[in-house]
């Protein structure tokens, strides 16, 4: 709308001009003038540092030359010339308007705003003739922009000849390493291979069983068997539904502005171990967690929507129109990240800088998701709630209904109770009336407790009532009744005061009327009672109260939160969406319809959404679709990644024109192929890069055969996977191997896990920490509080759980020492581990198990030695037991446990 | 500088993501004898800047809640006049909770110092200091809750997980002391950001703030987390460390050299050392009675933020680049929606004394010159009334002070309005706020960038000016 008044604006101006005979050029001669003298150097001085097309175009506008001037900016024409009224210029350096005050620093003064009014009604007269080339954003070129590599469609390259290749990935890879005159490593012995692969498949380190049998099985299928085996455990989801969670921002707490629990996520996250233990195809995997409420698939498929409301938000945001917008951004980002590796947030505000991404783009997107409701209509003060589904049956529902309905009757006890309690106390200091104002009178007017205290008790009433009788005697002196308790007081005459109004309360008494009478019973009268129960009940009465409210509370904790998985579903359809002018839902400009990114629509009609539906299920079909660019290529990058600690694009979440390209982009549109020909089947994926020579090989460079070049001067980095990477566990792994290794893991799965009621405060103000995270479950179920993540987690590089992270750092900092040095969870499975050695008689057996635990494989005979001689020193110093716990602590710290050769 | 400072390493991941605890070390030798250019140098080892630094080091004494700038350092005569009256302006379009007419400031403002600084009766101590403060009085933000405006003060964004200042100046300079973290908050709260107001976000690990104990303790049981090794004697702890080093150097001839590897083993002796380091940094059993007076240690109202304080002194004395201080009691803090003038004068009670001490003891000890010390809260508070003895959430206008390294002593900038709703005269951003804070430091805001998720990020967004009418 505003941008339409604009050119209006602008075209009427060139119509004043044309139909009174000026050129443009042709101002006369006293406006040029006034413009030279008072203009000009008013918008030098106080506007061209931030609009003018020398230095900076702020919202769009330029103030340097007079066809800028004219043409306005992001808001509208800047004035209509004549017009100062309805000039958004005026409007600005007037101040009256608070989301519009320019200049933004200090005000103009009233003498400058004046000359600018002035301008304005002359006409705007503006002489310059010096026309500045605008500096105009390059628009979008969609068709260029579609020739990137990640936004053409997926190529069939054939699968290179190479001799040596044992697998098609093979022949991919060793083509680019004989290009560079490398090879691969020879392959990884069998030990390294095992414990490689459990901990990749399922986050835990081999039995030692597990690695004998394995060492022992001669056969060509051995490590085929392997995999089938750790594929087929439930372990395997835990660990690769974690990798999931990791992009899908997962948290049980919101984190940012008011930190309570998502006491539902739980939810979410145990459909996504299943999905990963169930091989669901990663299409229908993507459609459920974007559009899962629009499918008649029931709770699972509602479940899956935790996906898109799982996000960190400004719950107390006071303005629900933008609370709604940085949701659905926030939204937009994740999905734009985790499926499409692309960076929408940016795009909020202004076009993509690097990729073909426009506003008008986001905004489409924008749109199918205001027509979804991520919010629901429950607060508590400033706080918002997220949308949660329902999923409680109608049996839970009558349960809670009869929860609610046993709570509030308690309430209306509770309530009834004191309402009689202290209608009690108000009879019971009525009827002693006189001997209150007998008290009151050996008061000062300025009474304080300290005062009031001994005379209550020589009186034998309430003080705190007595004080603010005294109180309400000093502020009323108008009152009639009281004017013989004046007199009689100023003598402190209490014995007379006591017969006086002891006869006169008698007798209103009797005749429940007249002044003295509605003195007596005035709630808000001499005899008011504090507020304070505790100031006027007795301790019975009290105790009776305290007792009653205890137990609501207790019933009000004892009362389960109603099944609910968190999620979205459609609201009231919006089938356009205005283009917000810098990201601010203030200023909005023209209205674009749902749709998707033009730079990635695979047919060159636009979509067709539904009337009555958000579009977001055909957003999702759209995504999973065979044909889409992205999808494929990033979901099989991010396995890559995750198998090999880098992916063939490096940066896993970002596949625009400012990320880095990929290494072997035929291997990585082969693979995209393969796995959708192969139904999306993630499990058919680790088959395919497990049993490649590629993986399989050692992280140790084998001897460089004379005549081929050193790798690490040719490829430093391994992109050309030379060998394979040495990689540091993850956080869970760490703490997953810790317990196993000490025998102290419990294998249960699923289930509500965060020990905090939905809704509820994570911190308050108290900055308590009420979460625990002293549990044998494996990590994937502690708690994951933003904000105030376990520090386990923290320091081990776990990602901000606030956005999407498909390649996790493997950072080396000091804390992480101090932690495996003095951390309690350490310190036990230390001595849990001793203990359990201790069993073996012989020291020699005990150091060979602990070996083949935490190592995967048998000490040498020094180290043998080493580790004998070493726990004998810790002997001199430390009990026995300390002593082994020590050298147990020792291997856990040690590089070879918490690396994957 | 250069635009982003790790150019020169981003060529070798490795490098980003292994420091060998907060310094290089061993991994300095490692490159050279891989010829590496020789710009290549321990992320935190310090760093020359371009533009000339007037402070090396930053100290942000953190009043957690709101403290009333109408009641502090912005002094309003026509509010004490037109109490009880409707605030005579539009009030905000959409308020955190409606207030009612005017409430003039219960405590009296004199003029203190050569340069005549107006300050409230509440903190009669700093105003013995009134010549060395630079008064901010035109601060302005846009979120008028604790959570948003915490996270906006501390890293710029109220609706992002962003890195926090601290985090930028180390990423930007490094810091003096390879054996101490970088960056330290002291008692901070959980609540409201929590760790995002000291976190790192995309910057790398080392980044981050290291919290000693957390608001909901004393100060003198706040540690470091792990710092403490409870379990074992010295004498087997550093057999333990040896023993693990021959492990580590065993397991290095089976996959060659590695620089994570190596990073590992220093990172191991560094925390071994931390645990007397920090300790020791933290142990004020040395400093003398007079000193402790002096930050008011000798009371019990005083006690707690005075510890916090004297701690703060000895770790800027060992080279921490940025110490954060909180004030936060377990209740309410710096809130008060009520129970203002208990509220207010118990909280300026527990801190005035010991910020006093505090400043005093900077200068004598030559500190203060080329330190900056930050006084202020997430927001200040309405001139209007919440209830009859209240005031609510005001990020429009308030009020923050520096101190020390390169700021005007003895200055007030910037203004609300007659009744100090909004900033109105040389308004400061928090944007503004942080550009200029770079900007004493030698950092040019403009400049301080890391490129994440394809953009390059500043602390201050794509605005904010340094405000050079303050800079000495």
């Amino acid at each position: 709308m505003k941008a339409l008044q604009s050119s209006i604006a602008a075209f009427g101006l060139f119509l004043l001009y044309g139909t009174t005979g000026f050129s443009i050029t042709d101002v006369d001669a006293r406006g040029a003038e006034f413009f030279e003298k008072q203009v000009r150097p008013l918008l030098l001085d106080r506007c061209y540092e931030c609009h003018s097309q020398e230095k900076k175009t702020k919202g769009g506008l330029a103030l340097d030359t007079r066809e800028a001037s004219l043409k306005g900016g992001d808001s509208g024409a800047a004035f209509i010339a004549g017009a100062p009224e309805k000039s958004l210029l005026m409007e600005a350096v007037r101040y009256k308007n608070r989301d519009l005050q320019m200049p933004p620093k200090q005000r103009l003064s009233d003498s400058e705003i004046q000359t600018l009014e002035t301008w304005i009604q002359m006409g705007a007269p503006d002489p310059r003739t010096s026309a500045v080339s605008p500096k105009s954003a390059k628009p979008i070129d969609i068709q260029e922009g579609r020739k990137f590599w990640s936004f053409t469609p997926l190529k069939r390259f054939a699968v290179p000849a190479v001799a040596k290749a044992s697998s098609p990935i093979d022949a991919f890879i060793q083509t680019k390493l004989q290009e560079n005159n490398l090879s691969h490593a020879p392959p990884a012995d069998k030990r390294t291979l095992i414990r490689r692969a459990t901990f990749d498949l399922t986050g835990l380190p081999p039995t030692p069983q597990d690695t004998e049998v394995f060492v022992a099985d001669t056969s060509p299928e051995a490590f085929y068997r392997v995999i089938e085996r750790l594929l087929a455990s439930p372990q395997y989801g835990e660990r690769w539904g974690r990798h999931w969670l990791d992009v899908a921002r997962y948290a049980d707490s919101n984190g940012m502005d008011e930190n309570v629990a998502f006491g539902h996520a739980w939810r979410y996250r145990d459909y996504v171990v299943r999905a990963f233990n169930e091989d669901k195809p990663f299409n229908q995997f993507l459609i459920e967690q974007i559009a899962g409420d629009l499918l008649p698939r029931g709770e699972e498929a509602l479940t899956a929507t935790g996906f898109l409301a799982l996000g960190a938000r400004v719950l107390a945001e006071p303005d629900r129109q933008k609370l709604e917008m940085d949701i659905i951004d926030e939204q937009l980002d994740t999905i734009g990240k985790t499926f499409l590796g692309m960076t929408f947030g940016c795009v909020r505000c202004h076009d993509h800088k690097f990729d073909p991404i426009s506003q008008e783009d986001y905004y489409a997107l924008a749109a199918i998701f205001r027509s979804t409701r991520s919010l629901s209509e429950e607060k508590t003060g400033a706080i918002k709630y997220w949308y949660e589904h329902s999923l409680a049956t109608p049996a839970q529902r009558e349960s809670k209904k009869q929860s609610d309905d046993l709570l509030k009757d308690k309430q209306t006890q509770v309530t009834t109770f004191l309402s009689k309690a202290r209608a009690e106390a108000k009879a019971q200091a009525e009827a002693r009336a006189a001997d209150y104002l007998a008290a009151a009178a050996l008061l000062p007017p300025d009474a304080k407790m300290m005062d009031a205290t001994p005379v209550a008790k020589t009186f034998q009433v309430r003080a705190e009532l007595l004080l603010s009788c005294r109180q309400y005697l000093e502020k009323h002196p108008e009152q009639e009744l009281f004017k013989d308790w004046r007199n009689l007081a100023a003598k402190r005459d209490t014995s007379t005061i006591q017969k006086h109004y002891g006869e006169i309360f008698t007798e209103a008494f009797k005749t429940r009327s007249g002044s003295a009478y509605s003195s007596l019973v005035d709630p808000k009268g001499f005899l008011a009672l504090p507020a304070k129960d505790s100031d006027i009940l007795n301790a019975a009465t009290l105790a009776s109260l305290a007792e009653m409210r205890k137990a609501i509370t207790e019933l009000e904790a004892a009362r389960p939160d109603l099944p609910a998985a968190m999620g979205v579903s459609d609201s009231r359809i919006q089938p356009t969406l205005p283009v917000h002018i810098r990201g601010s839902h203030l200023t909005l400009g023209k209205p674009v319809e749902r749709g998707f990114p033009e730079v990635l629509l695979t047919s060159f009609s636009k979509p067709i959404l539904p009337e009555n539906q958000s579009g977001r299920l055909e957003l999702a079909r759209w995504l999973a679709a065979n044909e889409h660019p992205l999808t494929a290529r990033v979901y099989v990058n991010r396995v890559w990644r995750w198998h090999f600690g880098q992916g063939i694009v490096k940066s896993t979440d970002n596949f625009g024109t400012a990320a880095e390209r990929p290494s072997h982009p035929d291997l990585l549109d082969w693979l995209a192929r393969r796995f959708m020909e192969g139904g999306w089947s993630t499990k058919e994926l680790h088959r395919l890069i497990m049993l490649s020579d590629t993986y399989q090989q050692s992280s140790s460079p084998g001897i460089t055969a004379a005549g081929n070049t050193d790798p690490l001067l040719v490829d430093p980095e391994n992109k050309l996977l030379w060998r394979a990477n040495l990689q540091r566990l993850e956080a869970e792994q760490i703490r997953d191997a810790l317990l196993a290794s000490c025998g102290w893991l419990s294998y249960e799965m699923g289930g509500k896990t965060i020990a905090l009621r939905n809704r509820e405060f994570v911190f308050n103000h108290t900055s308590k920490d009420a979460t625990t995270y002293e549990s044998p479950r494996r990590t994937l179920y502690l708690p994951i509080i933003r904000n105030h993540l376990y520090d386990m987690l923290e320091q081990f590089d776990y990602p901000d759980p606030t956005m999407p992270m498909g390649s996790r750092n493997s950072t080396v900092v000091a804390p992480q020492a101090l932690l495996m040095l003095n951390a309690p969870v350490v310190l036990e499975a230390s001595t849990h581990l001793a203990k359990d050695l201790s069993k073996l008689p012989d020291h020699t057996d005990r150091i060979e198990r602990a070996y083949s635990l935490l190592f995967g494989r048998p000490p040498l005979a020094r180290e043998t030695a080493d580790a004998l001689q070493c726990v004998r020193q810790f002997e001199k110093t430390e009990t026995t037991d300390r002593a082994w716990a020590l050298f147990c602590q020792s291997l856990y710290a040690a590089n070879e446990f918490v690396y994957l050769r | 500088m250069e635009p982003n400072v790790f150019r020169s390493l981003s060529r070798r991941t490795l490098l980003q993501q292994t420091a060998g605890g907060f310094g290089y070390l061993a991994l300095q030798a490692l490159l050279a004898a891989e010829s590496a250019p020789t710009s290549i140098q321990s992320p935190l080892i310090p760093r020359t800047v371009s533009l000339p630094a007037r402070a090396k080091r930053i100290v942000f004494l953190f009043m957690k809640g709101g403290p009333s700038h109408v009641d502090t350092f912005d002094p309003k005569p026509l509010l004490q006049r037109d109490d009880g009256k409707p605030y005579p302006f539009e009030q905000p379009r959409v308020q955190f909770a409606t207030t009612g007419k005017l409430l003039k400031s219960p405590w009296t403002f004199r003029q203190h110092g050569q340069s005549g600084l107006p300050i409230s009766e509440l903190f009669p101590n700093v105003a013995t200091h009134a010549d060395e403060l630079c008064v901010l009085r035109s601060l302005h933000g846009t979120n008028t809750a604790h959570g948003g405006a915490c996270l906006k003060l501390h890293t710029g964004s109220d609706t992002q997980v962003r890195p926090s200042m601290g985090s930028w100046l180390l990423y930007g300079l490094g810091t003096e002391n390879q054996n101490l973290p970088g960056f330290i908050t002291i008692c901070p709260t959980f609540a409201h950001g929590g760790v995002n107001n000291w976190g790192s976000a995309f910057l790398p690990a080392f980044c981050q703030g290291t919290p000693i104990g957390n608001a909901s303790i004393p100060s003198d049981k706040a540690l470091v987390k792990h710092i403490l090794n409870t379990q074992t004697g010295a004498v087997a702890q550093r057999q333990q460390l040896d023993f693990i080093a021959k492990l580590n150097r065993a397991h290095e001839t089976l996959v060659g050299p590695d620089l994570a590897l190596e990073g590992r083993i220093n990172a191991f002796e560094l925390a071994y050392r931390m645990q007397s380091t920090m300790p020791e940094a933290q142990d004020l059993t040395g400093e003398s009675d007079a000193t402790k007076r002096l930050y008011g240690m000798d009371q019990p109202i005083t006690e707690n933020f005075g510890r916090q304080c004297l701690m703060a002194r000895r770790f800027l004395e060992r080279g921490v680049r940025f110490v954060q201080v909180t004030h936060s009691d377990g209740e309410v803090q710096w809130d008060q929606h009520g129970n203002l003038f208990k509220g207010h004068s118990k909280n300026a009670l527990e801190v005035d004394k010991p910020i006093a001490g505090f400043l005093s003891d900077l200068k004598q000890r030559g500190l203060l010159e080329d330190t900056l010390v930050i006084w202020g809260g997430e927001f200040g508070r309405t001139p209007t009334a919440q209830g009859t003895d209240g005031r609510d959430h005001n990020p429009y206008g308030f009020t923050m002070w520096l101190a020390g390294g390169g700021v005007k002593p003895g200055f007030a900038y910037g203004a609300t309005d007659d009744y100090g709703y909004f900033a109105q005269n040389d308004k400061v951003h928090i944007h503004d706020f942080h550009a200029t804070i770079l900007h004493l430091l030698g950092l040019d805001h403009e400049k301080l960038t890391h490129r994440y998720a394809g953009r390059d990020f500043r602390l201050t967004d794509v605005s904010g000016h340094v405000v050079k009418d303050i800079l000495a």
